[in-house]
């Protein structure tokens, strides 16, 4: 028989899924009637099928209850690290949230401070050096507050030496809190940012809240961008100090692959570069305030991250994090978009 | 069990044992998928933890009108591909002799050993895109439609992804 008129491939899956639309499933089976060959196919991949059913490990009773008690044990760890303080019964994000409600308060007047801070080097030079009255300090939030200590937040962040982004992440989620309505800040499952654009959130006011907050974090990520590459440019060895900082990096990193080379020291290997860490961190809580515009960056970052020295000495955090992209972008990661 | 949206409902609220019997329901599922793709059951529970903690951070995102399962599928080949990966650019993807595909049991026997590792080598034969097709239409886990949706691909990529991966399998098991 002439191989044009056997099924397609495609459409001898379809028929052995059950997947085809009845009128078809008519004519595959009156090829099949006729056509050895086809049905030879169909009946090896019904053969794989089977095979690599009964292949398939799977765990005794107790093995399944020790994994279920080990995911238990994770996400209570993972609670624990979000919210230090938290005892590990309190389990309850409302909890959660109601522990957390005193804070806004201690950031109204760290707000209320950059506000000020800006004022007054906005303000002419004599002007700045002459007694004036305080800037308004009430502790009440301002409508602008947020967008101001998330920015606030950022620069502080930009002025550090120290890695930080695990305080900075916890520092923007409490000023996000902020900027959530009382409701809204009652029930979140968990107090990072992604949770703060949950769809049930739709007053204006909140979508004006969502919309600030995407555009800081996209603020932020462009300013972390230029940062990073005026960092670059500065390593230019032609700068003495750039190259002092060049080969303090290399020796760094030269560290970093030794121990990434050990499979076993990955856990213990140092922590990457704050900014490529941050970075993640970024993209990943625009993509879970947003997939559908961030996915596509998140894809085209996913690449140039993961041919990045970085990427093999990845934190557990920047490992969850890339994880809730490929949660909220399922073909966010190269091996499946490809 | 209880219904699997009472369940997600009250999981979102952080109730943490309705999600830790979404767990139990969705765990022989997710494993299977997981164990398909890295190959061996300490990569898999690995996979099946990562998944269910990734879940919990994302409830709030997960569209109650549809059903948990398909969603925790979804995170966990992408998991499970991620950790593929990264296995193979740390030059450690030498699965079938370093990691049993299944481990011994009381029915253990050479017949049954060789079907297994048959099948794991063809397995890791096959591009990671059929594989995860294949991860998630065995057993008949997931519609093509569910497949599409988990993969981000039309429908005809997904019948197209299967029959080669299956042409592929069968090829390779003669070998």
């Amino acid at each position: 028989m002439n191989d044009d008129r056997h099924i397609p491939h495609e459409t001898l899956t379809a028929y052995l899924d059950g997947e085809i639309a009845p009128d078809a499933r008519a004519r595959v089976d009156a090829h099949l009637a006729r056509c050895a060959e086809c049905r030879a196919t169909l009946a090896s991949w019904e053969a794989v099928d089977r095979d690599l059913d009964a292949a398939t490990p799977t765990l005794t009773d107790e093995d399944w209850n020790a994994l279920a008690a080990r995911v238990d044990r994770a996400i209570e760890e993972e609670e624990r690290k979000a919210a230090p303080g938290l005892s590990p019964s309190a389990g309850s994000w409302r909890e959660l949230a109601r522990r957390l409600a005193p804070r806004p308060i201690a950031w109204s007047a760290a707000g209320a401070f950059a506000v000020a801070l800006l004022v007054v080097l906005l303000l002419p030079h004599e002007e700045r050096f002459t007694p004036v009255e305080p800037a308004p300090t009430s502790l009440e939030p301002s409508p602008s507050a947020p967008r101001e200590k998330l920015k606030a937040a950022e620069e502080d962040a930009a002025r550090r030496d120290a890695p930080s982004t695990g305080t900075l992440s916890s520092e923007i989620g409490e000023a996000k809190l902020e900027a959530e309505t009382p409701a809204a800040t009652a029930a979140p499952p968990t107090p990072s940012l992604q949770q703060d654009f949950a769809p049930q959130h739709t007053s204006g006011d909140d979508a004006r809240a969502r919309s600030t907050s995407i555009a800081a974090l996209r603020d932020s990520l462009t300013a972390l961008d230029a940062r990073r590459l005026n960092a670059a440019k500065s390593l230019a060895p032609s700068s003495p100090e750039g190259f002092a900082v060049m080969k303090s990096r290399q020796s760094a990193n030269e560290s970093r692959r030794e121990v990434a080379g050990a499979e076993a020291a990955d856990r213990e290997a140092p922590a990457p570069d704050p900014d490529f860490a941050r970075e993640i961190e970024l993209v990943a809580e625009l993509v879970a305030a947003d997939p559908l515009p961030f996915c596509e960056e998140a894809r085209t970052r996913r690449g140039r991250w993961e041919s990045d020295a970085n990427f093999r000495v990845l934190s557990e955090e920047s490992r969850a994090h890339l994880a809730a992209i490929d949660a909220a972008c399922p073909n966010s990661s190269r091996e499946v978009s490809r | 069990m209880k219904n699997e949206s009472e369940l997600v409902r009250r999981a979102r609220e952080g109730d943490r044992a309705a999600f830790g019997e979404l767990v139990r329901s969705e765990q022989r599922g997710v494993f299977a998928v997981a164990v398909r793709i890295v190959g061996n059951r300490e990569d898999a529970e690995d996979v099946v933890q990562d998944t269910f903690v990734r879940a919990w951070k994302s409830l709030r995102q997960f569209d109650e009108t549809r059903s948990v399962g398909p969603w925790l599928r979804t995170i966990a080949v992408n998991r499970a591909l991620t950790l593929v990966g990264a296995r193979q650019r740390r030059g450690t993807e030498e699965l079938t002799d370093t990691h049993p595909w299944s481990g011994p049991s009381p029915q253990d026997d050479a017949e049954r050993r060789e079907r297994d590792r048959r099948i794991r080598v063809a397995l890791d034969s096959l591009p990671e895109e059929q594989r995860a097709v294949l991860a998630l239409r065995a057993g008949e886990d997931l519609s093509y439609e569910e497949i599409a949706a988990a993969l981000g691909i039309p429908i005809g990529t997904v019948m197209s992804r299967l029959a080669r991966a299956r042409e592929a399998m069968r090829r390779r098991m003669k070998q």
